[in-house]
């Protein structure tokens, strides 16, 4: 059974994505390049990022019932496919062990002074594992009760933050021309990495809603970075934010209420809850994109391993903050290029010079029914992978059909009120699934021109 | 044996029996593959080696040295560029 998460979870995700390195970290590098410009160079970085979202759209438009390491195989192919799908799998690898070791030192540095990193690495990875086992539904959901506290406390610590602002700490604008701030934005552009949520685009109920949900998720996530670093540059000025890597969580130091109560732990919670949504993320994406590249049908059975690797991964990925600070601005941001940018812009030509206006798999339609109908006389539908079955789909079905398939499902799906509900009972679940299938399965076939299979159960 | 090496072995122990309880050891065919199987070990197996070898000192070179290699001067270009202003 497909997970699903609604148009709205998906924007929460996105605004917690976006809140998780770029609250703390962001600043600083922004300053550090843009000086007293920062506030424009995140302005111009988060507009960069919602551009992205068209490029990402019009890849997922053609597959939308595909993840992102599936449409690589079908466009470009499945052994040099796999080949880049094990790259992409290590480029989300790498960000899961990277905001687990960022968040490690952290905590180690501006909390828990005495406690060994290992210690802290190994409980966030807990929690991480846990979230994604459950599935990206579970998570969708922890995001949404998790959304309005955070959302709260931002806006506390801003209104918080109002008197200690200097406005004069922002002149003179432009000081060293455009150069910095263009580089800067870019630089921020690459830390948000919204091109992971293309693994997440077959589980969201209504594909033709994702561009939007997207978009209100960067916009609102892209308000709450650039009044973090137009804040921080007000407050703290241009050298303490570019000095202080965690430039955010000093500036919420600087805040006093009343003289006793302390709101610095308000910048560590809304940036932990944020961080932990985008490594669940991530490391989803990663187990998902490893599974499709060794054929396998479970992404759970691979998530425990790779915890392990995570886990030594994250402790050798650097060595001190010098080198980190050295690594990301300037190589993590082409390397993440590479991903983000290059990689979709690629696959979207390879498209279009291979299959023209008609997306890849749907060349391969007729051969794929047969091989279905025979399959399905054979009664190997229930060995499907649960991620596969979708991908399938996608191969053998006009995109837009399954679109329309698909949205038929959600429809059926929140009529049943399956889709929001926490925990239904097993049989209702299953009856409505097997239901749903069944649906499905008659709304691709009456669209594919093939009879109908019988109902199997999910 | 370093005490480090043994929270290593817990770990993985703990992580196997948790798969070993949740999915492996199902009565249905959600049981596992062998393939999935083998992906499992695999990487449980070169967890557990990696880990040892950097708790033991034996292996801590970052796996970012190839990229840094790669992509250090382009971005020292960029930087470059970026960074003189105007």
């Amino acid at each position: 059974m497909q997970e699903r998460i609604g148009v709205r979870q998906l924007t929460i995700l996105v605004i917690h994505f976006m809140l998780g390195t770029s609250i703390l970290i962001a600043p600083s590098n922004l300053a550090y390049v843009a000086k007293q410009d920062g506030w424009i160079a995140a302005i111009l970085g988060i507009a960069l990022v919602a551009i992205s979202v068209f490029l990402y759209e019009a890849l997922a438009k053609r597959y939308p019932t595909l993840t992102f390491t599936a449409m690589i195989e079908v466009i470009v192919g499945k052994w040099i496919g796999k080949l880049i799908s094990l790259l992409v799998f290590s480029y989300l690898f790498l960000l899961t062990a990277f905001l687990v070791r960022v968040a490690g030192n952290f905590i180690t540095t501006q909390i828990l002074p005495e406690t060994p990193i290992e210690a802290v690495i190994v409980i966030l990875l807990a929690v991480i594992v846990a979230a994604v086992a459950y599935g990206i539904e579970t998570i969708a959901r922890a995001s949404e009760m998790l959304f309005f506290p955070v959302l709260i406390l931002l806006v506390l610590l801003v209104l918080f933050l109002l008197p200690e602002s200097k406005p004069e700490n922002l002149l003179p604008m432009l000081e060293r021309g455009p150069k910095p701030i263009i580089l800067s934005g870019f630089y921020l552009f690459t830390l948000q990495e919204v091109a992971v949520f293309l693994m997440l685009y077959p589980n969201v109920s209504k594909p033709e809603k994702i561009r939007i949900a997207m978009l209100k998720g960067i916009l609102v996530g892209g308000i709450a970075v650039i009044l973090t670093t137009t804040f921080c540059l007000l407050v703290l000025g241009t050298q303490l934010t570019e000095r202080n890597i965690f430039a955010s969580y000093s500036l919420a130091k600087k805040i006093s209420v009343a003289q006793f109560l302390r709101v610095d732990a308000f910048m560590a919670i809304i940036w932990l809850i944020a961080l932990f949504f985008k490594a669940a993320i991530s490391y989803y994406g990663a187990s998902i994109a490893l599974t499709e590249t060794l054929g396998l049908r479970r992404y759970r059975v691979l998530i425990l391993p790779l915890s392990m690797l995570v886990m030594w991964l994250s402790i050798v990925v650097y060595q001190n903050i010098v080198e980190f600070l050295n690594f990301t601005p300037a190589i993590w941001s082409l390397y993440c290029t590479c991903f983000v940018v290059v990689l979709p812009l690629l696959l979207i030509m390879i498209d279009r010079l291979r299959f023209g206006s008609k997306p890849g798999g749907q060349a391969k339609q007729g051969a794929q029914q047969q091989a279905q109908q025979s399959g399905q006389q054979g009664g190997s539908q229930s060995q499907q992978p649960e991620n596969v079955q979708s991908q399938q789909a996608g191969v053998q079905a006009q995109p837009v059909q399954n679109a329309q398939a698909q949205q038929t499902v959600a429809q059926g799906q929140q009529q049943n009120g399956s889709e929001q509900q926490s925990a239904p009972g097993t049989q209702q679940k299953i009856g409505v699934q097997a239901e749903i299938d069944g649906r499905q399965s008659q709304t691709n076939a009456v669209q594919n021109h093939v009879p109908p299979p019988t109902t199997q159960p999910p | 044996m370093s005490l480090s090496i043994v929270w290593i072995l817990i770990a993985a122990a703990i992580l196997l029996g948790l798969q070993w309880g949740m999915i492996f050891n199902k009565a249905n065919a959600n049981k596992g593959s062998v393939g999935e199987k083998i992906a499992f070990f695999t990487l449980l197996f070169l967890g557990i080696g990696l880990n040892i070898a950097l708790f033991k000192d034996w292996l801590t070179a970052s796996p970012l040295i190839g990229i840094r290699d790669l992509l250090a001067p382009a971005a020292k270009s960029l930087a470059q560029w970026g960074l003189v202003g105007k």
